[in-house]
C-alpha cells in the first residue's frame, strides 16, 4: 500500500476533462499539449541540441579512463571488477550496450555532433548495484553482473551507464563491430516456445517458453550466420544487417524455421515454435 | 617521593590510555548518517524521495500510446552534487505486467553541477521477484544545458512495442523489449525525484498530457483519477510539497518544491 500523503485529486471534474478532450481533437498535435494543459504559453522553441558544446580537444589517457571506471564501479559496490575498454562514437556505444537501440537519422548539426562524440565504452564484470540510478518510487536499485560505462573521451563525463539484461548481453556486439557494421542494421526480436504435437506458427499451441536455448540465424541457403541464446524468459534480440534470413532453434530436432526480412533501422519479430512430441 | 613520581606517571599512562581508547572508539564508530525529510531521505536505494502525480489506470483496457511532460524548473541547487546527489524533474511511463518503465526529464547534480539542468533518459526492462530493476540504462547529455522549461515525450509511434524518447522535438532513441514492454503503457507519473543526503533546493511546476491510441493528445484522467503523492512517507512530506498547478489546473499538472 503506497502512502498517500497529499491527495490533490486533480481529476474530479469530468466536464473539464471532456472540454479538454474536445479541444485536443481540434488542435494539431504540436499544439495539443498547450490546449490540454490549458495554457497559452509554449516551451522555448530552439532545440536544446542546437547549442551542443563541442568538447575540448584534449583526450583522456587510458589510465584516466580506468580511474573513472574504478571509481564508478566502487560506487556500484564492486571494488575489483574486470575491465575492458573500447573506443567509438556515442551512437555506436549506445548500440553496443543495447542492441535494440534505434537512433534516428538527423539533419541537425548539433544533434549529429552529439551522437558523434568520441567515447570510451568500458565494460566491467562483477556484482553491481546502482543505488544512485533514476528509478520509480518503490523500485529497488538496478542490479547486474555487467556494468557498461560510456565515457566522454574529452571531458571524462559519464554519458551513459547500463546494467544490461541477460537478453541484451546475449545479443550485444563489441564496439568495434558496431562501428564497422553500423550502417542501418535492423533487429530481429522474438521468442522460442515448446509444446506437444507438431510445431505451429503462432503461440496458441505453445505450452511454455524455452529459456537459455540456442537461436540460429541462417542465410536462405541454410548457411549458419550466427547463433545466440534466449534469456530466462525465452526471448532473444539480434542486431544484424538488412536482408532475408532464416531463424530457428536447436532446442529440439523439430523446431520451425521462420523466414524474416530485416530492414534498415527496423525491428522484425518472430516466434520459433518447437515440438517435444 | 618515589611514590609521588610513580603516581604521576601512572596518571599520565592512564590519561594516554584513555585518549587512545577514545581515538580508537571515535574512529571505529559508525558516523551518523546524514539525512533529511526526518530521516527518510538520503543516498540509498530505499531512500530516494519523490513528489509526483500519478494517473492510476484502474479501469479495464485503459492504456496510452505515449505521454508528454513540460517541467518548468524555477529553483535548483544540489549542494552535494560532487557526492553524486541529484534532483530530477521528470516523467515516468510504465508497464504493470513487467513493471518495466521509461523515464525522461532534466536533472542537476550527479557529479556535474549544482544548478545547471541537463536532459536525461533512463529505462529498465523489468522488475525481478526481489524488486530490483533489471536491464537498466541511463543517458545524460552533460554538454547540453536544458532550458528551465522544456518538452519531453515518450511514445510508441508505430504502436508496435518500440518506444521512443524525444527531447523537445528531437527523437533521441528508440528501444524494444519484447515480452516486457507492451504496445501500450498503463502507468504514468510525473514530478520530482531526489537522491541526496542533504536537502537540496528545487521548485517548479509541470504540465502533462497523454497520447491516445489514435494519436490524439489529451489531458490525463480518462475514466480514472489522478492523485498526487509524496514518497516514501509522512516524514518526507514535511520537506517536500506538491499542489495543483494553479496556472494550469488540469489532471496531473502540479507545482512541487522542497519546502
Amino acid at each position: 500500500m503506497r502512502p498517500v500523503i497529499i491527495k490533490t485529486v486533480l481529476a474530479r471534474n469530468r466536464r473539464l476533462i471532456l472540454a479538454v478532450l474536445a479541444a485536443c481533437s481540434i488542435v494539431g498535435a504540436s499544439q495539443a499539449l498547450s490546449a490540454s494543459a490549458g495554457t497559452s504559453s509554449s516551451p522555448p522553441n530552439p532545440s536544446p541540441f542546437a547549442a551542443y558544446l563541442t568538447p575540448p580537444a584534449t583526450t583522456l589517457s587510458p589510465e584516466e579512463i580506468v580511474a573513472i571506471a574504478r571509481s564508478e564501479s566502487a560506487r556500484a559496490g564492486e571494488l575489483n571488477p574486470t575491465i575492458s575498454i573500447s573506443k567509438g562514437s556515442f551512437e555506436n556505444a549506445m548500440r553496443s550496450v543495447d542492441p535494440s537501440t534505434i537512433i534516428p537519422e538527423t539533419s541537425e548539426p548539433g544533434e549529429q555532433a552529439m551522437f558523434a562524440t568520441p567515447v570510451s565504452l568500458v565494460v566491467m564484470h562483477g556484482a553491481f548495484t546502482l543505488q544512485d540510478a533514476h528509478v520509480r518510487h518503490g523500485v529497488k536499485a538496478p542490479i547486474g553482473s555487467v556494468l557498461d560505462l560510456i565515457i566522454d573521451e574529452h571531458t571524462g563525463a559519464v554519458m551513459g551507464r547500463a546494467l544490461p539484461s541477460p537478453s541484451d548481453l546475449a545479443a550485444s556486439l563489441p564496439l568495434a563491430s558496431t562501428s564497422s557494421t553500423k550502417a542501418k542494421d535492423g533487429i530481429i526480436v522474438g521468442s522460442v516456445g515448446a509444446g506437444g504435437g507438431p510445431p505451429h506458427r503462432g503461440r496458441y499451441r505453445i505450452k511454455w517458453s524455452v529459456p537459455h536455448t540456442a537461436v540460429v540465424v541462417m542465410s536462405l541457403k541454410h548457411v549458419i550466420l550466427l547463433t545466440t541464446m534466449t534469456d530466462g524468459k525465452g526471448l532473444f534480440s539480434i542486431r544484424i544487417r538488412p536482408g532475408h534470413y532464416l531463424v530457428t532453434s536447436t532446442f529440439t530436432n523439430d523446431c520451425l524455421t521462420n523466414r524474416v526480412v530485416v530492414r534498415p533501422g527496423k525491428i522484425v519479430s518472430t516466434h520459433v515454435s518447437c515440438s517435444i512430441k | 617521593m618515589t611514590r609521588t613520581r610513580w603516581s604521576s606517571r601512572h596518571v599520565l599512562i592512564l590519561l594516554l590510555s584513555g585518549l587512545a581508547i577514545s581515538v580508537v572508539t571515535s574512529a571505529t564508530a559508525t558516523p551518523a548518517r546524514a539525512s533529511w525529510g526526518k530521516g527518510e531521505c538520503y543516498e540509498s536505494e530505499s531512500a530516494h524521495c519523490y513528489a509526483y502525480t500519478e494517473w492510476e489506470m484502474t479501469h479495464a483496457g485503459e492504456s496510452v500510446k505515449g505521454a508528454e511532460d513540460i517541467p518548468d524548473t524555477t529553483l535548483m541547487d544540489v549542494p552535494e552534487y560532487a557526492n553524486g546527489s541529484f534532483v530530477d524533474d521528470e516523467m515516468w511511463l510504465g508497464f504493470s505486467s513487467s513493471e518495466g518503465w521509461l523515464e525522461i526529464g532534466q536533472e542537476a547534480g550527479s557529479n556535474k553541477s549544482c544548478c545547471t539542468l541537463h536532459p536525461f533518459i533512463a529505462h529498465a526492462e523489468y522488475r525481478n521477484s526481489s524488486g530490483h530493476a533489471i536491464g537498466y540504462e541511463e543517458y545524460t547529455w552533460n554538454e547540453v544545458d536544458a532550458e528551465p522549461r522544456n518538452l519531453y515525450r515518450i511514445e510508441d509511434p508505430s504502436a508496435n512495442g518500440t518506444w521512443c524518447e524525444y527531447i523537445w522535438n528531437n527523437l533521441v532513441d528508440c528501444h524494444a523489449k519484447p515480452g516486457y514492454w507492451s504496445t501500450y503503457a498503463n502507468e504514468l507519473e510525473a514530478g520530482m525525484e531526489v537522491y541526496a543526503n542533504s536537502k537540496p533546493t528545487n521548485a517548479g511546476s509541470q504540465e502533462v498530457d497523454y497520447i491516445a491510441h489514435g494519436g490524439e493528445h489529451r489531458a490525463w484522467g480518462g475514466a480514472s483519477e489522478v492523485h498526487g503523492y509524496i514518497s516514501p512517507g509522512p516524514n518526507a512530506a514535511h520537506e517536500l510539497c506538491e499542489s495543483p498547478n494553479k496556472k494550469s489546473n488540469y489532471p496531473g499538472n502540479a507545482e512541487w518544491s522542497t519546502c
